[in-house]
């Protein structure tokens, strides 16, 4: 048996947990730079806005309609530790797991002591809410595809309750039939535009009526996996550890459209400087470097340009200095004067894994030193925060800074920034 | 050879202050307490509440509690009547929480952190 866990609107959830003024007001997350909504309230959705709506629709609703709309900056640091707590709870009940996003996690509950699925679902459902403030719903089933079924039925029907198991054939056989094949997990736009047109409008109807050979050809292993896992037996692998990435990128909007060459180097920097974090805490070096450039292409007036790169590395590495010197080569190759840039990113590519590394013969550098020196830094920045030590290529922030005009605090991972219980 | 000092099976990791103010890492929270309804109970404006959101809050615990969409740190006192919410100073009112459904016991507050700027202002005599 499988249970699949997650946040009810989980970033205006984290939100709430430190500002209760949020709580039955419709709320809405924007996204990094203050573009667009990514998350919602359930009372903004009933004002009907929905995901993406840019910022200045927003503002216009809010000014036209008098509407109480709160905004809020996104607070990857905040709702990053909240997921932490969340993920960390689980283990408390299950033995094993895997967070499959920063608000769900599958939760193997095949062979536990406690037998009684259901209620275990509930205290789950309780813990993570008296604990972290978070609303949950939880979906138990035979199959991973089944557990989000059931979880999504939990939000539909039993809101209150929070919690769905398909103990036997007969709910399992009414939650079929009560979702929509859109809504089954792994199914996207266009098959399931396909599989309506075929006859198979709920769950229930395909699993029921398609014919095996009709779902090889159509959907080939996909579609017969999906059939396997609605049927009630398990056919997708669980990933307990996720995999080495096999790519990491880090590109960012400019607060505002940027044409100097020095703040595009400066932001460009940075995000390397964060690829070459990502690489460290994973353990691997990257053998290349994309670099990449883009104009605003929502800007008719402006002359537009979009330009990549990929910059070989002489050995496979995760320092900081080496990855922005041979990022900055690939910027110089594609940075055209003139422009009005919007963006500037790049990806580390390639990636092997530190320990299996081809040292060239004609390597000039001292790579234990140099270890060591990130060593240092990636401590350093670890407690006293994250950009207390950064290379002088990284320039002034204050350039090229994201907008984050409704930001809240870092509640639980700075002392500065501890709510404050005020009277 | 060197010498192994005796002192070496003695060894112990220094005190963590984690030990003993954080009972469950996932359910503590800090909070800056920016009030002085509670003055008489040692709790100074300024000063960091840690506060466990695990524990259960009995007769007498300080908590925080949820009334409407306000936030207030108070103690809790429940007799076979009554559940009251009391600060501890004359100028506030005691909050009779008896049966009501808008407010919520978030967490228990375990410890009370100073630091050295509080003694500046407090009556010697």
């Amino acid at each position: 048996m499988f249970a699949l866990v997650d946040a009810n609107s989980f970033y205006v959830s984290c939100e709430r947990v430190f500002d209760p003024t949020l709580i039955g007001m419709p709320v809405v997350v924007l996204s990094n730079n203050d573009g667009c909504c990514i998350a919602l309230s359930d009372e903004a959705k009933q004002l009907g806005i929905v995901m993406g709506t840019p910022i200045h629709l927003l503002k216009e609703q809010i000014r036209k309609n008098n509407i109480q709309l709160r905004l809020r900056s996104s607070n990857y640091t905040l709702y990053g530790d909240m997921s932490n707590r969340m993920m960390n709870l689980f283990r408390r009940f299950v033995p094993c797991q895997e967070n499959y996003s920063i608000d769900e996690a599958f939760l193997d509950m095949t062979g536990l002591y406690q037998k009684d699925l259901l209620q275990l679902g509930m205290t789950i459902r309780q813990t993570v809410g008296q604990y972290l403030g978070l609303p949950v719903c939880v979906g138990i089933a035979r199959t991973k595809t089944l557990a989000k079924l059931a979880n999504r039925y939990a939000k539909k029907h039993h809101k209150n309750l929070g919690v769905h198991f398909l103990a036997n054939e007969a709910l399992t056989t009414q939650a079929l039939k009560a979702t929509p094949i859109g809504d089954v997990w792994g199914i996207g736009h266009r098959l399931s535009a396909k599989l309506l047109q075929s006859g198979f409008a709920t769950a229930y109807d395909f699993m029921q009526n398609a014919p095996a050979q009709w779902v090889r050809k159509e959907m080939s292993v996909v579609g017969e996996r999906l059939l396997k896992e609605l049927r009630g037996t398990p056919a997708i692998k669980w990933d307990y550890t996720p995999p080495i990435p096999q790519n990491v990128g880090t590109s960012r909007s400019f607060g505002t459209l940027q044409t100097s060459y020095e703040i595009v180097v400066a932001a460009m920097a940075t995000h390397t400087s964060h690829c070459a974090l990502k690489l460290r805490s994973n353990k691997v070096c990257a053998s290349a470097i994309q670099v990449f450039l883009q104009t605003n292409p929502y800007r008719t007036q402006d002359k537009q340009y979009y330009q990549s790169t990929v910059v070989e590395l002489p050995v496979p590495t995760h320092h900081t200095a080496e990855l922005i010197h041979h990022a900055r080569i690939g910027l110089e190759r594609i940075f055209k004067k003139g422009y009005k840039y919007q963006k500037v990113g790049v990806n580390v590519l390639d990636l092997v894994p530190e320990n299996q590394i081809q040292y060239s013969l004609f390597d000039s550098m001292d790579r234990q030193k140099a270890a060591h020196m990130m060593g240092i830094v990636d401590s350093i920045n670890a407690v006293q925060g994250r950009h207390t030590v950064f290379f002088a290529a990284q320039g002034d922030r204050e350039d090229y800074k994201l907008r984050a005009q409704y930001i809240s605090g870092r509640y639980t991972t700075s002392w500065t920034e501890l709510p404050v219980i005020i009277e | 050879m060197a010498f192994t000092p005796p002192s070496r099976d003695y060894t112990e990791n220094p005190i963590d202050l984690n030990q003993v103010l954080v009972a469950d890492k996932e359910a503590t929270f800090y909070y800056r307490i920016q009030t002085q309804a509670l003055i008489n109970a040692l709790v100074t404006y300024g000063s960091i509440a840690i506060i466990d959101r695990s524990q259960t809050a009995q007769n007498g615990d300080m908590v925080l509690a949820r009334i409407g969409n306000e936030e207030k740190l108070r103690l809790l006192r429940k007799n076979e009547h009554k559940v009251l919410l009391c600060p501890a100073n004359s100028k506030y009112k005691e909050i009779d929480i008896t049966g009501r459904q808008d407010v919520t016991i978030i967490g228990v507050v375990t410890y009370i952190i100073n630091d050295k700027t509080i003694w500046a202002d407090v009556c010697t005599r």
